[in-house]
């Protein structure tokens, strides 16, 4: 039988360490066997859920209300063609939420790409159908490609870098800092209003604040850990 | 009545008609037969109510959390599965009320008698305690493990409590031991199998013991949550500590308490020590003791007949030793711990389960459950400490059995849960932990270790 130098307490003949305080076990009159352990080693989990299908699931269980609008639209026709906003808004929540998890594998920059430019065509589509006062080349177009941008170099170096968790957080801050202030500043030129400056100048200062607490937390092991506790990450 | 149309309705008065007969003919015809033509006995109900404590169980399973808790017997001969199974097949029909699956009624859920034969038994896996499907397992609601000289039971904790379970655990173990060869009579948790159920094993004991007072004893003062690095989703940590029964019993005794009262007190020091290291505020530790009420009202039942009481400590009031915090909990148990208490508080469990909320759908009382089980159940203690007890066995059986483990399964919002049993004169007191640390278990069992109780230790991690 082996005991715990640290904690006195006797261990089980299987042990190789103590695991209350993580001290190994070295017992020199007796040597090492393989004993079984009391627990086995297998890990019970949950089946993994079938992402394609689900994905496949809800486009379907998506696509009946849609032909039922255009259909209702179609046979009952009113003032406007109001059926197309729904499409519309349903296809745009498609390429968002549920084509991702029907392909395969695919490149994160794709998927931003992707993204991009379903958020402009649906903005376009919106554009073309009441105003026209060229805001859509001015701002929408900037904007968009820019916060692209950022998602894109943010993600290729977390995946090239693989860096930990306060990291991640700090860039996405400063990643939301920099868009707010090219937002601000954009809407700024395009409606003239101090306002916009303004609350993009606050949204900036605040995502940097926040982003350079993480940091502090990344380079200060005690606040990391007590927020790992406080928190329950 | 000119708005009702009165053809619909007298539609839906005679499709329901139809309904209630054919249910009730099939019933009837049922009962009436003779129970070896395939009739109902009386004590094998077609199905059962949930008692009053597990009614608030199913609804907040999730797929991620269940309320159960495990059962093992450390034997001295490597278990055969083949025998086992033969052994959960024969014990099986003396616990009609475990023979159950669940079903969603349109107010509760009921527990009906299982189509299938008997649950499988297992392989023992690393992470007890694993979440509950009611469709898996033969949808029966606990599982059987084994592992060289370990059987294990895992419960559900609406099916039963800690005395129910363990009492199937010695039965089922008795039995086992009856197809190796030996001979086991009956007798302490070893039940019976030729004989049929009581009616009183089976009853929902909650409704005879109602008090004229309803009186909750829950408080809303904040308290302490130890919190530390989560583990892995779905897996667990354990570590029993076993020791000589009697070194704690005396131990026990110096102080003026009982094992309970003073392992749940060092438990508390535990806390309270913790709390001081990890933060600077002074919340109340609180220390949740389920206790049986089949002593004081002279029940047997097999089904839930368990309430908790909360015992705290305030440390804003000043620094305590440890000698101070076993006498504050002797004193605070004892004097909440009488039957005038227990049936002022089973009044306000059973008031929840009356009147309007009757009538209230299942959902939305699944949702006012959850939301009440997230506000004051856990949330107004820190750590769940329960004691089953010392198990009696037959004399014979005690040659080839050696200890018993029960435990818990992790809390929901605290993750660690306290268990303990006594038998053979060993003593387990197993932790079950969601962190990755290990300090409240490391202080505990060192803290024994010091007051000269000999302590050995074996875990999952």
């Amino acid at each position: 039988m082996s005991y715990c130098v640290h904690c006195g307490v006797e261990l089980d003949d299987s042990a190789a360490r103590c695991v209350l305080c993580n001290t190994p076990v070295c017992n020199p009159n007796k040597p090492p066997q393989d004993l079984p352990t009391p627990y086995s080693e297998k890990v019970l989990l949950p089946p993994q859920v079938r992402r394609r299908f689900t994905a496949f699931l809800l486009s379907m269980i998506l696509l009946l209300p849609n032909i039922v609008c255009l259909l209702t639209n179609l046979f009952l026709p009113g003032d406007i063609f109001w059926a197309k906003y729904v499409n519309i808004t349903s296809l745009f929540v498609w390429i968002l939420f549920l084509f991702p998890f029907l392909l395969k594998k695919i490149p994160a920059f794709v998927l931003v790409l992707i993204d991009s430019l379903s958020v402009l065509g649906y903005v376009f589509f919106f554009y073309m159908d009441f105003e026209q006062s060229g805001w859509f080349l001015r701002v929408a177009v900037p904007t968009v490609a820019v916060l692209a941008l950022s998602a894109g170099f943010t993600i290729e170096w977390c995946q090239r870098k693989k860096p930990d968790w306060p990291y991640i957080v700090f860039a996405v801050f400063l990643e939301v800092s920099v868009f707010s202030v090219f937002a601000g500043v954009s809407l700024y030129y395009q409606l003239s209003s101090v306002y916009a400056l303004l609350i993009g100048s606050i949204a900036a200062v605040s995502a940097l604040m926040t982003a350079f607490f993480f940091l502090a937390v990344k380079h200060n092991r005690h606040l990391r850990a007590w927020l790992s506790r406080r928190f329950f990450f | 009545m000119k708005f009702v149309n009165k053809k619909a309705l007298l539609y839906c008065v005679v499709y329901y008609g139809i309904i209630a007969t054919v249910k009730t003919c099939y019933y009837v015809s049922g009962v009436l037969r003779h129970p070896e033509q395939g009739g109902i006995m009386p004590q094998n109900r077609f199905w059962f109510k949930l008692d009053n404590a597990g009614k608030v169980f199913p609804g907040q399973n999730t797929s991620r959390w269940s309320n159960i808790f495990r059962s093992t017997m450390i034997m001295k001969e490597k278990v055969d599965p083949t025998l086992l199974a033969q052994a959960v097949e024969d014990v099986l029909p003396r616990f009609p009320c475990f023979d159950v699956c669940i079903k969603k009624g349109f107010f509760w859920f009921y527990l009906e008698k299982n189509p299938n034969a008997a649950p499988p038994v297992q392989p023992d896996i690393n992470n007890p305690c694993y979440r509950v499907r009611f469709n898996e397992n033969k949808r029966f609601l606990f599982r059987v493990f084994y592992r060289e000289n370990r059987v294990s039971v895992e419960f559900f904790h609406a099916l039963t409590d800690g005395y129910g379970a363990t009492t199937f655990l010695c039965t089922l173990c008795a039995q086992y031991l009856r197809l190796c060869g030996h001979d086991i009579s009956v007798g302490g948790n070893v039940l019976d199998i030729t004989q049929p159920a009581t009616k009183e094993e089976l009853s929902d004991p909650f409704r005879d013991c109602e008090g004229k007072t309803a009186r909750s004893m829950r408080s809303t003062r904040k308290v302490y949550h130890y919190r530390g690095t989560p583990l892995p989703a779905h897996t667990v940590g354990i570590i029993t500590g076993v020791m000589p029964m009697d070194v704690v019993h005396k131990k026990a005794k110096e102080y003026g308490a009982t094992v309970t009262e003073f392992l749940a007190a060092v438990l508390m020091w535990c806390f309270y020590i913790q709390q001081n290291k990890d933060t600077r505020r002074r919340d109340d530790v609180s220390v949740q003791i389920p206790v049986s009420l089949r002593k004081p009202f002279q029940r047997e039942s097999l089904r839930n007949f368990t309430l908790t009481y909360s015992i705290r400590l305030d440390p804003s009031l000043g620094d305590y030793t440890l000698e101070e915090i076993i006498r504050h909990f002797i004193l605070s148990l004892r004097l909440v711990n009488n039957t005038k208490n227990l049936k002022a508080m089973v009044a306000a469990n059973l008031k929840l389960e009356k009147g309007l909320m009757r009538f209230i759908p299942l959902a939305i009382k699944n949702f006012a459950v959850g939301l009440s089980f997230r506000l004051t159940g856990e949330h107004s203690t820190s750590v769940l400490f329960t004691n089953v007890g010392l198990i009696h066995l037959p004399e014979e059986m005690y040659e080839h059995v050696q200890w018993l483990n029960f435990f818990a399964g992790p809390g929901k919002i605290n993750g660690l849960r306290c268990g303990c049993a006594g038998m053979n004169g060993k003593l387990a007191v197993s932790f079950t932990d969601i962190c990755r640390e290990t300090e409240i278990e490391q202080r505990f069992f060192t803290t024994l270790v010091k007051m000269g109780i000999p302590v050995k230790i074996e875990s999952n991690r």
